[in-house]
């Protein structure tokens, strides 16, 4: 055991430790080096690691650690994106760039030294981020994209997720395209792309997927509770119930999750076994009653949580339905083997998922909420049981061993299945049509900017597709410093703007916020800001992320970011 | 080819030229540090001094991206300015990278004056405090940030324009449980968790605070507790000297655990009384022979109700199934699994409680003058609390933790992510820019959040709170040689003789003298007068706080003025005069009334690090607890679970919904 310094006197609040700038030893690997590391131990792998570990735990690593990702389009808002994902350890990256290092980009990208100018610029990048983390591997392609993309389409469906940063319209619309069209064969690849666009202080994050799972949502309600249809031994320990007998004590830390299972079981008794209607005031109104009468003092917290609650009683737990999980096979991903083992495992009574093994925090007494959650704990029991010999039975049918899916992936899968989501999204070239949301927003302009900010969001949208149109006329970009007439340039995207949008919305005007957004846009050039870079990079990277983990609901599918004003709005065009 | 051609034209040339020669402090070279000193140096500022005492750790690497493997235990600053530098050799940048603390004394108000503007990048309220004070003194802007996971705040603090730092109470992060709980009656993890580090740790390894330690429990009594529980913890505490002594001694683990797994919890079971309530479940005193050998049966979990016995038993749940000790748990092992996320066996823990008792004892005695704390990143400290909480838990039935959950628990651990902190180093500097450039746009707060719907939300700026104790009260920068000032003087020359002439409304007025709580003098007390500020340790950095009480002609009441802070720093070169004055005087205006104090919001949960266990500790949160002992009151004792994450992770300071 090596010896460390031991810490320094407590009274001194935040001791100074000592720097060594001139010894370079390396703890770990002086400590590991030399005997095994007890089994208790993290290894330094999970020591790196640790702090983000606790974000999205070891299932959400494991993803991660095998996820390849490719760019294309060496800028700085790439680069700083794949930073972002070199540092919490994927397992590989490419990037894709036949061209030179220019000045300029020494002038934004961190990740570019300033005397490799002249040299490819792939494989300067690759050299300076791999050395962020010895653990993923990187690789330069000095090949053209659009060529490669005629030469071997194969080549990018090898990847978990593709990064097109800043890339010229055509070549984001072909790529885009051909990753659509192979996702569309049933277990074809379906590679996410990101797309990313920025002029100055404007930036613009488009995904393309087609199917997306999130197996563990982290919604705002954590909890499946299913209150609606509490089970059996949950009905019966709400109905159990005496309040008349209780002390005042007892009476005030009954859970909410009882008071209300009780109500919703009373209900249903009195009205044919159906819950109350949502739509009906009325009944909804006769629901807090009886929950109200219940009441010993008005002050009660816990009444106040089951009334705050009391939606969950009359809003029906409902299942996703998804037809393109249907038929698994040994190459499906565990993902799609867990959600086909859910959709079996509903299709029996009750037709629910597995409920939810641990509570939220409530008012309640410690005797009172250890027995609820115990409750809870083992219906997830038994209904993780049945869960669990669905997925051994589906992995024996399609020819995997039991062991295929780590059991604490299950577990987790059938501890979160209440959050399962999946998303269907729409191709890039679709939403470029802007034919659904903004045809309808400008047509009906006026019902629908009452916020104030929104206008802008869009005209920033409208602007930068008319951007990209001026570039597949022009070669390259408005406001960019070949220009001379910066005023004259303005002028014809605007026009171009006008033009799209008529192309929707006969007879549509862009109205002053467009204007003032193609001004910022064209102003912009084109170019990189370094904060916008970073601030594109962590969003993009965030995205990859979800994406890669399959947790929280990714973007779906454009997000337009105005750091002028600090804002971004979401859309789905 | 200089860097910052494209940022140049489109910032435009004035709002670059302030970029280049604005003067920046960057406190903390952390995740955001590290981040901002990038953005930093990318657009262009080229005037920079950055600040941070911490040292570099193997956990910070996954988003602390200017530190690489090899610069493990060197100086954060040091190494983050050589990476940006080396980035950018040859642009002009001045770095000016110092490894200290922010609070030394020579970090006074000259020293902030110096910068046109300050951006925290730092992992703790007081230190968020002190910067913001210092700030506020000097009239130096201020951007403050934070990142927890996913979460992240930017807020910039302008003097007499936004609100400060300290202008909304900042409720206390610190959350505290019944002395008789930890010490006698634990029913969660966390119990445990805070018992192991907190107080037995200490008892062996650290302070041995007698006198402090029989004064919280004499509290405890006076405030009604179990008044024989608390003669039996004292009796308790007196134990443990011995053990302490002979720790060393080849049985001396062997020793603890009989002292504190078997004797301590035998006396508690013979106390008829502790057990008589309801809830409390009676713990199983611990056989040392019988665990290695195998034949110790481990205590059966609390609150087992029926229902849980019935659940099917294949659904390999470690929470309803009493283990068999000695081998590990099955149910919990998995290849894919990490290898601290895997339950220790009974067995495992006794072994590691002895193991780690040897190591930490080795070093009280190859270091005798330094105390050990608990650290989480100090692998002994965290087996010992890892395996000593275990065995309570296991005694007291309550369930295991992984030595990956009590890391969490017992370190107050912050999750931290490259992205977020990327994220959020991105704004501060467009925040910068704006401040710079003189938009109002500068001074809005922006709040990253995981809603799907609006990520981002921009509010304010908001006002000064006119009751402030920071930002509303008057500084004076004091260039005073301490060793020629008194008390007197100071008290005659310059409050009576300088201050109180500047007075607008003519009255009788009172003063008040303080060095923060130290009273140097008021109008009935004069004994220090004689006193050098030097021989009384008021040197530089420190604040003489001057509080006046004015009664107006006409009024028959004393009425209390904003108190003034003078900010003592050296003296000009060449100065003759013993200290120097501004050429002003200030207005102080009389301080508002304040009509009812308002607790701190309660509507806070994020900074309850503590209760936040990966899975089900949730369930001890901060609502419950209070119920825990349904006869206790507000009044009790508590003990304090310092918040002392000590990484470059931040707190969330206001997570507005």
């Amino acid at each position: 055991m090596t010896h460390r310094t031991p810490p320094a006197s407590p009274s001194n609040h935040r001791p100074v430790k000592m720097a060594r700038m001139s010894d370079g030893m390396d703890l770990t690997d002086a400590t590991t080096g030399m005997e095994a590391i007890p089994s208790y131990r993290p290894d330094a792998k999970a020591r790196r690691y640790d702090r983000q570990l606790r974000l999205w735990a070891s299932a959400g690593q494991r993803s991660l650690e095998a996820a390849r990702v490719l760019l294309i389009g060496c800028d700085a808002t790439g680069c700083q994106a794949l930073k972002n994902l070199v540092l919490p350890g994927i397992a590989h990256f490419t990037i894709l760039s036949p061209r030179s290092v220019e000045a300029q980009d020494v002038a934004t990208n961190f990740f570019l030294h300033p005397d490799t100018i002249g040299r490819n610029i792939a494989e300067e990048a690759v050299k300076l981020l791999k050395e962020l983390n010895p653990a993923v591997e990187g690789s330069a392609v000095v090949k053209d994209p659009a060529q490669l993309l005629q030469s071997d389409p194969d080549f990018f469906s090898a990847y978990t997720l593709i990064i097109a940063s800043n890339v010229e319209p055509q070549l984001e619309m072909d790529l885009a395209e051909i990753l659509w069209k192979a996702s569309e064969k049933v277990g074809g690849p379906d590679v996410p792309l990101i797309c990313i666009r920025n002029s100055g202080f404007i930036g613009r994050i488009e995904v393309q997927l087609r199917e997306h799972c999130v197996s563990d949502t982290h919604p705002e309600q954590t909890h499946t509770l299913r209150v609606d249809q509490p089970f059996p031994e949950l009905e019966k320990a709400a109905r159990s119930l005496d309040f008349d007998s209780m002390d005042s004590m007892e009476h005030s830390h009954i859970p909410w999750v009882v008071i209300l299972a009780r109500a919703v079981s009373i209900w249903r008794e009195q009205h044919g076994g159906q819950l109350p209607n949502s739509d009906d005031d009325a009944e909804r109104a006769a629901f807090k009653d009886m929950i109200k009468s219940w009441r010993h003092k008005a002050d009660e917290e816990n009444f106040d949580e089951a009334l705050r609650s009391s939606y969950q009683g009359f809003t029906k737990s409902e299942l996703f339905e998804d037809e393109a999980v249907v038929t698994v096979s040994e190459n499906s991903k565990n993902l799609h083997i867990l959600l086909h083992a859910l959709k079996q495992y509903t299709s029996q009574a009750p037709h629910l998922p597995p409920i939810s093994p641990t509570l939220p925090d409530m008012h309640s007494s410690t005797t009172s909420y250890v027995a609820l959650q115990n409750l809870y704990r083992a219906q997830f029991n038994s209904d993780f049981a049945r869960f669990k010999q669905i997925v051994a039975e589906t992995l024996g049918r399609i020819g995997l061993p039991a062991d295929a899916i780590p059991a604490d992936e299950i577990e987790s899968f059938a501890r979160n299945s209440g959050g399962v989501q999946v998303i269907k999204g729409r191709a890039l070239k679709e939403s470029k049509e802007m034919r659904g949301l903004v045809a309808e927003v400008y047509t009906n302009v006026d019902e629908q900017f009452v916020d104030e900010e929104k206008p802008i969001h869009l005209g920033l949208h409208l602007a930068l597709l008319a951007a990209e149109r001026f570039h597949l006329v022009t070669g390259r970009w408005p406001g960019s410093p070949e220009a001379d007439d910066l005023a004259e340039e303005n002028r014809q995207v605007e026009e171009m703007a006008l033009s799209l949008l008529q192309s929707v919305v006969p007879g549509a005007e862009g109205g002053p916020e467009t204007s003032e957004a193609i001004a910022e846009v064209v102003r912009g050039g084109f170019s990189t800001l370094p904060t916008t870079a970073a601030f594109l990079g962590g969003i993009v990277a965030q995205e990859a992320i979800k994406l890669v983990t399959n947790q929280y609901m990714p973007l779906d599918n454009t997000v337009i970011i105005d750091l002028v004003k600090s804002s971004m709005e979401k859309y789905k065009f | 080819m200089p860097r910052e051609s494209h940022t140049q034209a489109l910032l435009g040339p004035e709002v670059f030229k302030k970029v280049r020669e604005t003067p920046i402090l960057v406190v903390g070279a952390g995740g955001i540090g590290c981040e901002l000193l990038k953005n930093l140096v990318l657009v262009g500022f080229a005037n920079i001094e950055i600040i941070d005492l911490d040292t570099i750790d193997l956990s910070n690497l996954n988003r602390q991206f200017l530190f690489r493997k090899p610069d493990i235990k060197k100086s954060k600053s040091l190494v983050a300015s050589a990476s940006a530098r080396h980035f950018n050799p040859d642009s002009g940048i001045k770095i000016h990278a110092r490894h200290g603390n922010v609070k030394d004394s020579a970090n006074d108000v000259e020293w902030i004056k110096g910068f046109g503007l300050v951006m925290n990048a730092l992992d703790n309220r007081e230190a968020r405090s002190h910067v913001n004070r210092l700030c506020q003194a000097g009239g130096v802007p201020l951007i403050e940030s934070g990142t927890a996971g996913y979460l992240g705040q930017v807020t910039p603090f302008v003097k007499d324009k936004t609100e400060c730092f300290d202008c909304e109470p900042k409720p206390v992060a610190q959350k505290t449980y019944p002395v008789c709980t930890l010490r006698a009656t634990p029913s969660e993890p966390i119990h445990c968790i805070v018992w192991a580090k907190s107080y037995l740790f200490g008892k062996l390894f650290g302070e041995d605070d007698e006198a402090g330690d029989e004064q919280e429990l004499n509290q405890a009594k006076g405030e009604a507790e179990n008044a024989d529980e608390i003669d039996n913890l004292k009796k308790e505490a007196a134990a443990f000297r011995e053990v302490r002594a002979n720790i060393g001694d080849d049985d001396g683990p062997r020793k603890m655990f009989d002292k504190v797994f078997k004797d301590d919890i035998n006396r508690l079971l013979a106390m008829d009384d502790l057990w008589n309530k309801e809830g409390r479940v009676k713990p199983t005193a611990l056989d040392y022979e019988g665990i290695m050998s195998g034949s110790f049966p481990t205590p059966p979990l609390r609150a087992a109700p029926a229902a849980a016995a019935s659940a099917p038993s294949a659904n390999g749940s470690a929470a309803t199934e009493p283990k068999s000790n000695g081998a590990a748990p099955a149910a919990n092992v998995n290849s894919a699994q990490l290898r601290d996320q895997r339950e220790l066996s009974l067995k495992e823990n006794v072994e590691l409680l002895i193991d780690s008792s040897r190591r930490l004892s080795a070093r009280t005695i190859s270091h005798p003058d330094t105390i050990l704390s608990f650290d989480k990143d100090d692998e002994d400290t965290l087996d010992f609390v890892l395996a000593t909480s275990n065995l309570r838990s296991a005694a007291y039935g309550i369930p295991q933790k992984t030595r990956f959950q009590v890391k969490e628990m017992a370190g107050n651990i912050i999750p931290a992510i490259a992205t977020t902190n990327a994220i959020v180093a991105g704004f501060i500097v467009m925040s910068a820019i704006r401040l710079l450039s003189g938009q109002d746009e500068g001074m809005r707060k922006v709040y990253l959040k995981t809603e799907p719907v609006r990520p981002i939300a921009g509010y304010g700026p908001n006002t000064p709170n006119k009751f402030c104790g920071v930002c509303r009260d008057v500084y004076i920068p004091f260039k005073a040689d301490v060793a020629r000032v008194t008390v007197g003087t100071f008290v005659e020359d310059v409050v009576k003789g300088w201050l109180e002439e500047g007075l607008e409304g003519k009255g009788q007025v009172e003063w008040t003298v303080n060095e923060g709580s130290r009273m140097l003098a008021d109008p009935d007390m004069e004994d220090l007068y004689e006193k050098t500020l030097e021989v009384m340790d008021v040197g530089r950095g420190k604040m003489i706080t001057v509080s006046g009480e004015i009664k107006l002609g006409g009024e028959e009441e004393y009425k209390p003025l904003r108190p003034v802070h003078f900010c003592v720093c050296n003296p000009s070169p060449n100065a003759e005069a013993p200290y120097e004055l501004p050429s002003t005087t200030p207005s102080i205006p009389l301080a508002p009334v304040k009509k009812v104090d308002k607790a701190p919001k309660a509507d806070f949960e994020m900074l309850d690090n503590s209760a936040a266990a990966t899975d089900g500790g949730k369930a001890a949160g901060k609502k419950r607890a209070a119920e825990d002992e349904p006869e206790g009151d507000a009044k009790r004792r508590k003990v304090q679970v310092l918040a002392d994450d000590d990484d470059d992770d931040f707190e969330i300071l206001d997570p507005k919904k």
